[in-house]
């Protein structure tokens, strides 16, 4: 039994050994691949981060050294950790952020994002591995490790400017998306803490790094917002007034023409054109003070 | 506790060392019943004493019947155990379907009656651990074993954990005398019991929980989907449950293996079985033998007229259906099953089957390739029923897939894992083609080779079982 039980240790280690190596290098690899790419975006000075919305903006319209790099279902964790990577090697190469937050930011839908015990949460672990920390995904995975090791060879997400020529989002698909961001499954919080969490960690940030941090809100569909709780929108308030930074640009309550949205909560070409453009007016008619503390 | 879980992957090296450290049989006997107990109580400690409470009866009928000479009171002996063990079985199992179609058959004739509304929770592995206990009462009964004297050894028979939530449904006459004897350690037996896990490990892993992915989709949104993609959710169920059961089985006796313990063999790779009696000699073994000795031949088995071979036959696949679950669904699973078998039992070319397909031969002949699709389309249009919610559900189900759409080009939106378990299960398939003539695919594969390659071979599989695994899903036969 001795036998059987040294060669299987022998076995363990040389596969534990053999593991670390393969694993370590091919984390290496990548990493550095996407150090590399990080290293690009340097060669801009505004940056456009958060979920789907902002993906949806026309960078050209807004400025001309503006990189879109938000991301669809992005939460603040990702966005923070991108947002950290990116000032830590480029050191005061960036002058502003244009950061999305609305009204579904805090809704139940984030929870699963940051909890790998969902298919959102682990598709959200595999696609910013190499954005984050290995000490966070450990966190967000610790419960069941082979999700780190399945993230290793994943391809990373870059997000960026994305359009849409859909028109007209019929009542089904606002009433699927309500269901997705509001639904509560498995016990979990009526609204997402860990998002506000980190929305204040990058107002932090920003200030620390003397960053002009601008949050923006892009409109919804009337049908949408109509049917969303209240408790939601004050929620979103309130985080809102709880942040430093007092530069936002709001388009929650404007009526927008149905043709100008893909979907229940994403402007197609046409809508973005014309609120990427308001973007613009409002940046530019901005008082630097407000979006610098 | 998963197999396939870190909390076994803890559990199992420490019960292990301390099982071999023990030395002794009757201690090793009494660590295994408090390992089975823990392994078992992890889930939910209160069925324990169901567990438990149902054992002592058998192990005291046993020593009863053991002694007993007068046949009337034998035969009343035995009918209490059986009863006991029924009566468990049909309260936890059972109850809420015989209520839901009493209810259902009242209503059909206009009266209307409320049922009791009981929050029944169905123990894990309540099927197979009763149906072990009825097979040592009767085997005592019958005086084909001993009763055993030692409480110990009768309830490590009962709880064995490698065995005991899902099977091999172990047979009193084999797996008890193992308990009443020392057992020495066995290198090459723990080695081979080692890739028997491993490769159980893959099949549930790698091969069953992406399978599963895939057949969830389409299963729970088969309405809105072609007849294309129906069909491509029916394979990949088959083969899902394939992977998960076959798997579990294999982590099972391998597991046995590393104690010293030899369980039967519960898979033979039915899916490359050219007809539908060789399939059920290959898929669940340790089941359709259990039907086979306990209820078969004691309604008369294969002799008599063609009535009574057809009756018996009905009876045992529906009863082996209404095993399965207390739905009408594993009903006409059965029934299904039976009408297959039927033509075969009649020409008497039920047994015609018996040997690996292709031996010696690297590729079957067209005609055994064609024979083992249809065998393997016929199950797959059986499981159908198997892993639908209704009846209602399956034939909806069922005339889909035999529309025009099943031509259509498959709806692959709601499914894109399918490349990835495609090539997968076509690599698995090549492994368990090539090792059909083992006990399990790799049992031999590469043991000529030297270490290096062997090893390079095992960690592949660990490689796939921890990156390629899908999501984590509880073995399908735990509900049975």
């Amino acid at each position: 039994m001795l036998s059987f039980i040294r060669k299987l240790l022998f076995f363990s280690l040389y596969g534990i050994l053999s593991f670390t190596i393969y694993w370590g290098i091919f984390y290496a690899y990548k990493s550095q691949l996407v150090n590399n790419n990080l290293i690009k975006i340097a060669s801009y000075r505004t940056l456009i981060l958060g979920d789907s919305q902002l993906q949806r903006l026309e960078t050209d319209l807004i400025g001309d050294s503006t990189y879109n790099f938000a991301s669809s279902g992005e939460s603040y964790l990702v966005t923070y950790h991108k947002l950290l990577r990116l000032i830590e090697q480029n050191p005061g190469k960036f002058n502003a952020v244009l950061l999305g937050i609305s009204v579904h930011s805090f809704a139940p839908t984030y929870n699963r994002l940051m909890n790998v015990d969902f298919f959102d949460g682990q598709s959200s672990l595999e696609r910013y591995f190499y954005f984050l920390p290995l000490s966070v995904s450990w966190t967000f995975a610790h419960h069941e490790p082979s999700r780190l090791f399945k993230s290793i060879d994943k391809t990373t997400e870059w997000g960026g400017a994305f359009s849409s020529f859909r028109s007209n989002p019929d009542s089904s698909i606002i009433n699927e998306t309500l269901r997705s961001h509001y639904g509560i499954q498995k016990n979990e919080g009526r609204f997402c803490d860990e998002q506000s969490l980190y929305l204040k960690k990058i107002d932090s940030l920003c200030i620390a790094k003397q960053i002009r941090l601008v949050l923006v809100t892009c409109p919804y569909h009337q049908d949408y917002l109509s049917k969303v709780d209240s408790s939601y929108i004050i929620h979103y308030q309130t985080v809102l007034s709880s942040l430093r930074t007092k530069a936002h640009i709001s388009f929650l309550n404007d009526l927008v023409r149905p043709e100008w949205m893909s979907d229940a909560c994403h402007l197609n070409r046409s809508g973005s054109a014309f609120y990427s453009m308001r973007i613009k007016q409002a940046l530019d008619s901005m008082n630097p003070t407000v979006y610098f503390p | 506790m998963l197999f396939n879980s870190i909390d076994f992957a803890i559990f199992l090296p420490i019960v292990f060392a301390i099982y071999w450290l023990i030395g002794n049989r009757k201690g090793q006997n009494a660590f295994i019943v408090l390992s089975s107990f823990v392994f078992y109580g992890w889930w939910d400690w209160r069925f324990l004493f169901l567990m438990v409470g149902t054992a002592l009866i058998d192990f005291w009928v046993g020593v009863r019947l053991q002694n007993q000479h007068d046949s009337n009171r034998r035969k009343r002996l035995l009918t209490l155990s059986m009863c006991a063990n029924l009566c468990v079985l049909g309260f936890f199992k059972y109850f809420n379907f015989f209520q839901t179609n009493f209810v259902e058959a009242f209503r059909f004739f206009g009266h209307e009656i409320s049922p009791t509304s009981l929050q029944i929770v169905l123990p894990v592995g309540i099927s197979f651990y009763t149906f072990q206990a009825m097979s040592y009462s009767i085997d005592v009964y019958r005086r084909k074993l001993e009763a055993t004297h030692s409480v110990i050894d009768y309830l490590a028979f009962i709880s064995f954990f490698p065995q005991l939530v899902a099977g091999p449904i172990e047979r009193a006459t084999h797996l008890l005398p193992q308990f009443q004897i020392n057992r020495t350690f066995d290198y090459a037996n723990a080695v081979n019991g080692m890739r028997q896990i491993l490769w159980g490990l893959f099949k549930k892993v790698v091969i069953a929980d992406n399978c599963a992915s895939i057949a969830n989709t389409v299963f729970e949104n088969s309405a809105s989907m072609p007849g294309s993609t129906l069909l491509i959710g029916a394979i990949f169920f088959s083969f899902q449950i394939y992977g998960d059961f076959s798997g579990y089985s294999d982590i099972a006796i391998g597991t046995s293996r590393l104690f010293g313990f030899g369980l039967m063999r519960n898979f033979h790779f039915p899916y490359f079985s050219r007809d539908i009696a060789e399939f059920w000699r290959r898929w669940h073994i340790s089941l359709s033998t259990w039907f086979r000795d306990y209820l078969y031949i004691p309604l008369g088995g294969s002799k008599g007229n063609i009535w009574n071979k057809v009756r018996n036959t009905f009876i045992i696949f529906i009863v082996s259906g209404f095993w399965h679950g207390a739905n009408w669904t594993f009903i006409v699973w059965g029934l299904l099953n039976a009408l297959y078998f039927l033509p075969l039992l009649i020409a008497g070319k039920n047994r015609e089957n018996l040997d690996v397909v292709a031996l010696n031969r690297l590729l079957p002949s067209v005609k055994e390739a064609g024979q083992i699709l249809i065998t393997f389309s016929l199950s797959m249009l059986a499981w159908i029923f198997f892993r639908a919610e209704s009846l209602t559900h399956a034939l909806t189900y069922l005339n889909v897939l035999f529309s025009s759409t099943l031509f259509h080009a498959p709806d692959t939106t709601l499914i894109p894992q399918l490349k990835t378990a495609s090539v997968l299960l076509f690599f698995f398939l090549c492994l368990e083609w090539h090792g059909r003539a083992s006990e399990y695919a790799i049992e031999k594969l590469l043991l000529n080779r030297h270490r290096f390659v062997r090893f390079v071979f095992y960690y592949l599989i660990i490689y796939c079982i921890v990156t390629l695994g899908g999501d984590q899903q509880e073995f399908i036969y735990f509900q049975f």
